[in-house]
């Protein structure tokens, strides 16, 4: 879950107080690949948020990282300058609670923790780096608070793209919840740049780019079935622009909807011009124009991918995302819905690995049930609970690669996976919570382990030592216990388990298994085959 | 202990699945397993017991009750762990110690009746005639005749063949938990007991030596966890990096004497705390080196091929090759290299078409340089085998799928190449998108240096071809490079607009120009016949100016 801020109370009276009974205003800054935007908003965790002032600036911070690979000297001065802009307005209002995240043109520039480290210095704002699966996390937010109820999300399977100038973030949701998601090279500015010192023909240079565009939609639709999605749902600047152009003026509150066939035939026309007919025609600012066709290129070859025959175009960002994911996140529905689509992503990843679902779940539920009885001795969030559940699903994926040290080969995978909602720094967490569901347990001399930071080491400690007594609990992978109590007796713990039939490969493998537990809890174990317990 | 094993959904068609256990006189092996199409198969688990059903059952040529406790125990689990594995059929096979057992049958008997396995006690050749087997299915002999050694905890199994299989098999009773028990009386190993252990294998080995000697081995290839722990041992003893895993790794004779030598010297507390070295071992471990380092020089092998694979492999081979025997017969020589090749690839859903087409490409590539490049079959081999596999990385992700790759082909269970082979091979295709190879990578650095130029200008090659089909539409039907002096052209066969390909070439091409010191340009020329398809570009000049491509 990401950071949220408090800014230190300014030293002069706000221009505006804040009401007395309203909650205080919120702010959210996103700095993208063309602009850097900031929102000010009130809203309780129930009801809509009341929008106070939407700044935008345009910085071309993309530009520079993907071209050079690192944010120039007058890109900087810029950024600093609209974010001090943006720290005045956020005082002004009294704000205190607020994110700020930068996206992969800050994320991959080569300077990002200088950069970063000057606009802390200069402004006082603590900017978050965000990875491609927190954005889609985000995203997604926003997409379904705009369109509850609506169709793309309530049945059938939808796509939910935005083409960035650094990356495209795709999801596939099935009725409404995330199953696939992934972050593709089809960046609108990267794409121009690769084009940059193309010195043949105009429509030459399109063939390319629709070539390029082919082969990572080749790609994608071998990790997600395009084709079985029935909406698009699209996000982003040029493709509204697009919405915009083909629909005219909407009445406020409609939501954009095109024919998939009115937006082909409108690409094609837009890529017919070069670069100075679309300034002209379309009063474009040099630097929309040039992503402008690559952008619509790529939403254009991912819907014929699939059959929706039409295309939402809901008024929905990163910033929306982060508004509601700031008021709303610490409520309960918040984070069962996260869970849900944690562990959708996760099972999209085990099947990706063809693991053995029955087991993986049974060990899942084992955990978790653990993780409950323990609450008192090891107190740990439901943050962590979380990240148990998902390193029990996908323990043994690394089965995949080998048999031989699969517990090694799992760690590997899940590192290298994005799952919808977990940031990188906690799939780090659940590699090796995973990785230690074997023999060897953490230590010092593992590398992956210790690049975690102490607090982080201290969770995966706990959650492998659950982890580990989990999976011993169905060593025979036949789901024997059903349910698992753990009762201090004297000094000490008794697993008291529930199962059908014999129980004895289960108990030793337990036993074994429990070494770890002991260590990190400081409480021995004994097992207890619980007869059936009576109904409370 | 807890089992590793897997059920899992693989969609190949009508998967049998079958289990293999080996009831050796110091551990049980089981190792279960799906055939594949061809007479393969996969493992999908495999599980070890040190039961140690040999402990004085050798010496007294009875088993104890304690140990068949032990023996049944084992058994138990195992049928439950093959059952509950799918498994349909299981094979059991009894070695020396229940053989030689008086009471060898009635532990037999109690198996079949109280869990319905029926062990099949084989004779001593037909051991050896397994392990042959197991052998050849997963090392890749090159034609060579071998001689394949297996140190058990009864007996010692050698067997002598060429490509068909085993011409002649020895067993004798040489095995680590026999001679420990007769020959080990003392901690270190005194000088006057290691003596009488040398002189008993020399004496037990001298009816066999001429015959093994002029069987004309070219090749000598070591199973047995016996022979791994040492073989394992004695790489580190040299200051080697013991490589993981083991299969196919390659230990000297004087490693291994000079592993004997230490063994032999040190005591049990000692070995108990030596890193690597197996705990359950480190008791027998010492006489399984003195008789490994004599029959070595007795038959005078100067190095030993180790192999992961032995009796239960070999169990299953026969078995399925039993079944299936026509088919086998049709598989000829079973090149054991492609086909693991081909199962890791097909198991990471690869682009088939993409895939095969590059490694046409880069081979073309490839002989037409051969002048400047100066390598072999073997690099070549290696070069086809990294291009086939060089996408494997993206079914983990998109995202660095180069680096996944070498992942993948590093720990997939490729068989057939020695962990040297399989690090360039992996090196090689990790290099095929972008980056020159560069020693502070350390996958890259930790080769030797003769291997890093090769892998250079073998990925230099890979990327090339790979850009070559870059549209993955296998527009480029065949290549040819003419030049001379420090330009070369590589005139491309295209049968439609290759306009993708061309544009990325410069940029792609220059690691390999840089390799072998030349300047690269691609061209194409359109297939006449191919009348239906767009006509290349309006571009007279198709070789273009370096552009920065957009990287995939």
């Amino acid at each position: 879950m990401g950071r949220k801020n408090t800014l230190p109370q300014p030293v002069t009276t706000p221009a505006v107080p804040p009401p007395a009974q309203s909650p205080r205003p919120v702010a959210v800054v996103d700095m993208g690949a063309s602009a850097i935007r900031l929102v000010v908003a009130e809203g309780a965790a129930e009801g809509p948020l009341h929008l106070l002032e939407e700044v935008s600036r345009g910085v071309l911070l993309g530009k520079d990282t993907f071209t050079h690979g690192r944010l120039g000297a007058a890109t900087i001065e810029a950024t600093l300058k609209a974010l001090e802009g943006f720290r005045r307005i956020m005082d002004t209002y009294g704000v205190i609670r607020y994110r700020a995240v930068a996206t992969s043109a800050v994320r991959e520039a080569s300077n990002a923790d200088a950069f970063l480290d000057r606009v802390r210095l200069r402004t006082g704002l603590e900017v978050e780096v965000i990875d491609g699966s927190e954005e889609n996390r985000l995203t997604y937010l926003a997409v379904r608070e705009r369109l509850a109820q609506h169709p793309a999300l309530e049945d059938g399977d939808a796509l939910l793209v935005e083409i960035g100038g650094g990356s495209a973030d795709i999801s596939f949701l099935r009725k409404g919840q995330p199953v696939h998601s992934g972050t593709y090279p089809l960046g609108s500015i990267r794409m121009r740049q690769s084009l940059g010192g193309w010195q043949g023909s105009h429509e030459q240079g399109t063939r390319l780019l629709v070539r390029h565009i082919h082969n990572v939609v080749d790609d994608i639709r071998r990790e997600m079935p395009l084709r079985e999605a029935k909406h698009v749902i699209a996000l982003g600047g040029d493709v509204r622009f697009a919405a915009g152009e083909i629909l005219g003026d909407l009445p406020a509150g409609e939501l954009p909807v095109f024919d998939r066939d009115a937006f082909i035939r409108f690409v094609d026309s837009v890529v017919g011009y070069d670069m100075e007919q679309l300034v002209e025609k379309y009063r474009l600012p040099q630097s929309e124009a040039e992503t402008l066709v690559p952008a619509l290129l790529a939403y254009r070859e991912l819907l014929v991918e699939t059959a929706a025959d039409r295309v939402t175009v809901p008024d929905a960002s990163l910033r929306d995302g982060l508004l509601l994911d700031l008021v709303r996140s610490d409520q309960p529905q918040g984070l069962e819905d996260l869970r849900k689509q944690v562990l959708s992503s996760a099972a999209a990843i085990g099947e990706r690995y063809r693991y053995d679902a029955p087991h993986a779940r049974n060990v899942a539920d084992l955990s978790v049930r653990l993780f409950d009885e323990l609450r008192s001795e090891h107190g740990l969030s439901d943050r962590h609970r979380l990240l148990l559940e998902v390193a029990a699903l996908l323990h043994d994926i690394g089965n995949y690669v080998n048999i031989r040290g699969h517990h090694k080969h799992s760690q590997y995978l899940i590192a290298a996976s994005e799952i919808f909602g977990l940031s990188q720094d906690e799939m780090h967490v659940v590699s090796n919570v995973a990785r230690y569901h074997r023999r060897a347990v953490p230590s010092k001399s593992h590398l992956p382990y210790m690049v975690l930071d102490r607090e982080a080491r201290v969770a995966t400690n706990k959650l492998s030592a659950i982890l580990r007594l989990a999976n011993a609990l169905d060593a025979d992978h036949l789901q024997k216990v059903k349910d698992l109590h753990i009762v201090p007796e004297d000094e000490n713990w008794v697993l008291e388990v529930e199962g059908a039939g014999d129980l004895t490969m289960e108990r030793l493998a337990a036993l074994a298994r429990a070494d770890y537990l002991t260590e990190v809890f400081g409480r021995k174990l004994t097992f207890r085959e619980a007869r059936q317990r009576p109904w409370p | 202990m807890v089992c590793e094993r897997r059920h899992d959904a693989f969609e190949y068609n009508h998967l049998v699945k079958i289990a293999a256990i080996d009831l050796g006189s110091n551990s049980f092996h089981m190792v279960v397993v799906e055939t594949l199409r061809g007479g393969a198969f996969r493992v999908i688990g495999t599980d070890k017991e040190m039961v140690r059903l040999g402990a004085r059952t050798l010496s007294r040529g009875k088993l104890p009750a304690s140990a068949m406790a032990r023996g049944l125990d084992a058994l138990r689990k195992y049928k439950r762990l093959a059952e509950s594995a799918g498994a349909e059929k299981i094979l059991a096979v009894a070695t020396s110690a229940i053989r030689e057992a008086t009471n060898g049958e009635d532990f037999l008997e109690r198996v079949g009746a109280e869990l319905e396995i029926w062990p099949r006690t084989v004779a001593g050749d037909e051991e050896a005639r397994l392990i042959y087997l197991a052998v050849l299915h997963s090392v890749h002999l090159e034609g060579r005749r071998a001689l394949v050694v297996d140190i058990g905890g009864g007996s010692i199994e050698l067997a002598v063949g060429g490509g068909k299989g085993m011409e002649y098999g020895v067993c004798e009773k040489l095995g680590v938990l026999r001679t420990t028990e007769e020959f080990v009386k003392s901690d270190p190993l005194s000088a006057k007991d290691e003596a009488r252990l040398v002189k008993h294998v020399e004496n037990t080995l001298g009816p066999h030596r001429a015959r093994l000697r002029s069987s004309g081995f070219e090749c000598a290839v070591g199973t047995s966890g016996t022979i791994l722990a040492v073989g394992a041992l004695a790489l580190q003893r040299a200051g080697e990096t013991v490589p993981e895993p083991l299969h196919h790794a390659k230990v000297t004779a004087e490693q291994i004497h000079a592993a004997r030598k230490w063994l032999v010297g040190t005591d049990l507390k000692t070995r108990l705390k030596t890193p690597g070295l197996d705990e359950s071992r480190a008791d027998i471990i010492v006489a399984g080196a003195v008789v490994i380092d004599t029959i070595l020089q007795e038959l005078g092998v100067r190095e030993l091929i180790l192999c992961q694979w032995a009796l239960r492999e070999g169990i299953l081979l026969d078995y399925i090759h039993g079944h299936k025997r026509s088919l086998a017969r049709a598989e000829a020589y079973p090149d054991v290299r492609r086909r693991s090749v081909v199962s890791l690839a097909e198991r990471s859903q690869w682009h088939e078409k993409h895939a095969r087409k590059v490694a046409e490409l880069a081979l073309a590539l490839f002989d037409g340089t051969a002048k400047r490049h100066r390598l072999g079959e073997s690099e070549r081999a290696l070069l086809e085998y990294a291009a086939l596999l060089h996408d494997v990385g993206h079914h983990i992700a998109y995202l660095n799928h180069h680096k996944h790759t070498y992942y993948l082909i590093k720990n997939g269970e490729l068989r057939g190449f020695t962990p040297l082979e399989v690090e360039m091979v992996a090196n090689i295709a990790r290099y095929h998108r972008r980056g020159r190879p560069r020693r502070k990578h350390p996958e890259f650095g930790a080769l030797p240096r003769a291997e890093r130029g090769k892998v250079e200008v073998l990925a230099g090659h890979l990327r090339l071809a790979d850009c070559l089909d870059r549209s993955h539409r296998q527009i480029v039907r065949g290549l040819e490079v003419v030049g001379r002096g420090g330009r070369l052209r590589v005139k491309c066969d295209v049968t439609a607009d290759p306009a993708l390909e061309i544009w990325a070439a410069p940029r792609r091409a220059e690691l390999l120009e840089r390799a072998l010191g030349v300047k690269i340009t691609v061209e194409a020329v359109p297939v006449e016949q191919d009348a239906a398809a767009t006509p290349p570009t309006d571009d007279a000049a198709l070789v273009l100016a370096p552009l920065r491509a957009t990287e995939p």
